[in-house]
């Protein structure tokens, strides 16, 4: 089997300017950020967004200027305040925000994952303007329904906990991966990225075949990023970093100061260690852990 | 209703261990050592220490080299793999450290006894070699012949040997001091067990729901526990199955700064007494070659570290 | 020696060979590292199929994936059928359960008495080594014991500077009178030849020597008188050319051998 093992860079590279992308995770939780700053740093243009429930993720992204177009219910903070890069370019014109329920987002990207063009949906509000919603009258007892136009975007990126180097990606066990998205956003695109926080054998695949959800031949590429995720969560391996959301929130209302925030955190590193070197040692090892770690200042 | 737990931070339990204490160390070869508990050890400068060790290689040669002790009683010290503890080597070579030799079961037995509560043990090894003849600092305390009543067997009988502290690095804890490790236990459990005082540190801290769940892998409950340290990656350089791999290139660090008491100097002030903590030696490892050592949860140890390049 | 061409044997390669033919079916031995294991594993894959492995860690009947730096190694212990401590595992020593162990040497006299504590004086020495281990014990509890060493003369000597592990002591009737259990050594396996013991004396004797070895070299190397040298030295038997491969296989990276 071929090894879909590459560094960031090269995972990050095929992406175009125009392209369309899905983005994992949802509220505070797998966002793959370790990808979205390599994309800051390759500075992508022009890239039309999907995502369920976005937040830092996408707002960094617009605040960057990598970004024309979003569908995604909400980019927002903890407290379902709207994200201020986001705030700001919408309200200028800069980008479109497509926004609209996650239960219909769900629902396009399901489509998307099994190559269906479209499917339809019981009638509701429809939102005008929105290229991938239209009405529909059905053929059997002529109901009006609404038709959702199918995720189909050029590239997804997700973040998972393991995959082995072919590609094979999975869960830790215990959680319930029907629910998870994530894995309708991955199969939703024409090319797959897939960060995980390790690369594992495939002994350790094989031994836990339950928990895989993504097989090798549906991944283009799988990159090791541990604490890919930050400053979200990654179920039980770490919890969110509240303090540097918290921080982002409070920065991200001036634009200078974001601007400056994206130098240092994006642009200024040269990988994702050297970022997570300046989020620091000590906050990392108590994000995963259960006790504050000895020494711990 | 309990509401006292026995987690404390390094810097208030190693202060429990005072100059001139009797001590035991967990570790065997490169893994189950509790060195970050003995570089702040070194940090408090902490000396004159006697130490009962099996092979506690890491623990004595870096105490070795820091000055701090006084009298081994051992089995084998040596880095396997790299060679001779170079640092406990050249201190008993100066003469700074009195050595009473043993074997492995020898020595263990001292322990087993001292955690059964019985004053010696007859064994059937160490006779008729010099183990037997040289007498260091133990004299007469060392060995005494003994035929059996009941069988007339020739027996040798070691006396109990009871540490003031042990010093353990395991896997897991609860906040209470349920103690869990996977993988090999060495002289853990007797070490702990003929000690007066027993600290622990761990890996990761968990809820006693999870060792209750699993308590086939308690190792100490917490009755047998006196306090428990959370310290990620403590035993590194060396490593600890399921969690991290050895790390190799820290290791020829290490090994190679054991080559003059004067560049050891060196490594302390760089990694040791020039850290304030632990959380700084870490950053000092560097976070990339800490997360590079991750255990591959199938084999519980890094396939990176062993020659199986993924990228 | 040190290239392994096809089918020329090396010397590491002969060691693994000779000690892999001293397992009997069945037995429980405790061994090392390096080349006591691989040979171990040849025993194990060949002749000796129901050989159980004991390593003094607390690792029992291991089945490596990769090959193990240590006896506390974590491959060691992935795979095996229990894990457990060093006083188990030595406990199985005293009691005879295990009956066969290996030992290495850096001195060894001529009743198979080895050194690896000291060099000079031991309370003020000249170099501190690292110290019996279960090397004491292997040597006084196991039935049947085997060292495995490089043949050279700083090795091979007259006197020991310290006597860490029980040979035959002084010879005859030294093991009985201290109480040991085992047996006493019954081979020493070097990269020149097989070496026994002579059984009125216990002074080690010639058994064999490695195809293209001369007496003259192992002579040289050996700083002590043999008991007995035969007339006509026998050559050490060679491993089949498959068995050869099967050792080859068991260390494809040369970590322990021909490395």
């Amino acid at each position: 089997m071929k090894t879909k093992n590459f560094l960031l860079k090269e995972a990050v590279f095929p992406i175009k300017n125009g392209g369309s992308i899905a983005i994992g995770g949802t509220a505070l939780r797998r966002h793959p950020m370790a990808a979205l700053h390599e994309i800051i740093r390759q500075k992508k243009r022009d890239l039309v967004l999907f995502g369920t429930i976005n937040a830092v993720d996408i707002d960094l992204l617009i605040a960057a200027g990598c970004v024309k177009e979003i569908y995604s219910s909400a980019v927002q903070f903890d407290n379902e305040i709207s994200a201020y890069a986001l705030e700001k370019a919408f309200s200028e014109g800069n980008i479109i925000f497509n926004q609209q329920p996650k239960k219909i987002i769900t629902e396009q990207f399901r489509a998307g994952a099994s190559s269906i063009d479209f499917i339809p949906l019981r009638k509701s509000e429809i939102m005008e303007g929105n290229k991938y919603i239209q009405k529909l009258v059905s053929p059997f007892n002529g109901e009006e329904y609404i038709a959702l136009k199918s995720f189909q975007p050029d590239v997804a990126i997700i973040h998972a906990h393991k995959a082995d180097q072919y590609g094979n990606v999975q869960f830790d066990a215990n959680r319930s991966l029907e629910d998870d998205i994530d894995i309708f956003i991955a199969e939703s695109a024409k090319h797959t990225i897939v960060t995980v926080e390790q690369i594992v054998s495939e002994a350790a695949i094989e031994d836990d075949p339950a928990n895989t959800v993504l097989p090798a031949s549906l991944v283009d590429a799988v990159v090791e990023i541990p604490y890919g995720a930050h400053p979200f969560s990654c179920d039980e391996r770490y919890e969110k970093d509240s303090s540097h959301l918290e921080y982002y929130k409070k920065i991200s209302k001036e634009p200078a100061e974001l601007n400056k925030y994206i130098q240092d955190y994006i642009l200024g590193s040269s990988s994702w260690y050297d970022y997570l070197n300046k989020i620091g040692m000590a906050r990392l090892l108590s994000l995963s852990s259960r006790q504050e770690v000895s020494g711990n200042a | 209703m309990k509401t006292d737990t026995k987690l404390y931070s390094l810097k208030d339990a190693v202060r429990e261990v005072k100059s001139g204490s009797h001590i035991t160390l967990g570790g065997f070869a490169h893994s189950l050592a509790p060195l970050a508990f003995v570089r702040e050890m070194i940090r408090q400068d902490i000396s004159d220490l006697e130490v009962t060790a099996m092979g506690e290689a890491w623990a004595v040669d870096m105490l070795s080299g820091a000055k701090a002790l006084k009298k081994v009683r051992m089995s084998n010290f040596m880095f396997e793999g790299w060679g001779r503890c170079r640092n406990f080597s050249r201190a008993v070579e100066e003469g700074e450290i009195e050595v009473e030799d043993y074997s492995h079961f020898g020595i263990t037995n001292r322990m087993f006894a001292g955690s059964m509560g019985i004053p010696f043990i007859p064994v059937k090894t160490m006779s008729g070699s010099d183990i037997y003849h040289e007498r260091s600092f133990e004299k007469n305390n060392k060995f005494v012949d003994y035929t059996c009543p009941f069988t007339e067997e020739k027996v040798l009988l070691v006396p109990k040997v009871e540490p003031d502290v042990a010093i353990i690095h395991a896997s897991r804890a609860d906040v209470n001091g349920n103690v869990q490790l996977y993988g090999i236990s060495s002289t853990l459990e007797v070490a702990a067990k003929s000690a007066k005082k027993v600290i622990v540190t761990v890996e990761e801290i968990v809820e006693e729901e999870i060792i209750r769940k699993q308590p086939e892998l308690t190792i100490l409950p917490s009755f047998l526990v006196d306090a428990v340290i959370h310290l990620p990656y403590g035993a590194h350089p060396a490593g600890m199955y399921k969690y991290y791999d050895y790390d190799s290139d820290h290791i020829n660090l290490y090994i190679e700064s054991t080559r003059t008491n004067e560049k050891f100097k060196e490594y302390m002030e760089e990694y040791i007494k020039g850290t304030e903590n632990e959380i700084e030696y870490l950053e000092k490892i560097g976070l990339k070659q800490l997360l590079s050592l991750k255990a591959d949860p199938y084999y519980g140890y890094s396939l990176h570290n062993r020659g199986e390049v993924l990228q | 020696m040190k290239q392994s061409v096809n089918n020329v044997i090396t010397a590491d390669e002969m060691m693994v060979f000779a000690a892999s033919q001293l397992f009997k079916d069945g037995d429980v031995a405790l061994v090392g590292t390096g080349l006591p294991m691989i040979a171990a594993y040849a025993a194990k894959q060949t002749h000796a199929p129901n050989a159980v492995l004991v390593f003094e860690s607390g690792i029992m009947d291991a089945k490596a994936s990769h090959m193990a730096s240590g006896v506390g190694d974590f491959p060691l212990v992935h795979g095996a059928v229990k894990t457990s401590s060093l006083f188990d595992s030595l406990s199985l020593l005293q009691k005879g359960t295990i009956n066969l162990g290996f030992l290495g040497a850096a001195e060894i006299d001529a009743y198979g008495n080895i050194n690896s504590t000291v060099i000079g004086d031991y309370q003020t020495p000249k170099v501190r080594l690292p110290g019996s281990g279960g090397a004491n014990d292997i040597a006084s509890m196991a039935e049947r014991t085997v060292i495995l060493v490089k043949h050279q003369k700083r090795k091979f000597v007259e006197k020991l500077n310290y006597l860490t592990t029980p040979g035959y002591i002084d010879g005859a009737g030294s093991r009985e009178k201290y109480g040991l259990p085992g047996q006493g050594p019954e081979k020493v396996i070097t990269d020149l030849g097989v070496f026994y013991f002579d059984a009125a004396t216990k002074r080690m004797s010639i058994e064999s020597l490695h195809p293209q070895v001369s007496l003259e070299k192992v002579i040289e190397e050996t700083g002590f008188e043999f008991q007995h040298i035969p007339e006509e030295i026998p050559v050490t038997e060679m491993p089949k050319p498959e068995l050869l491969q099967t050792i080859r296989d068991l260390d494809p990276d040369k970590i322990y051998i021909n490395k």
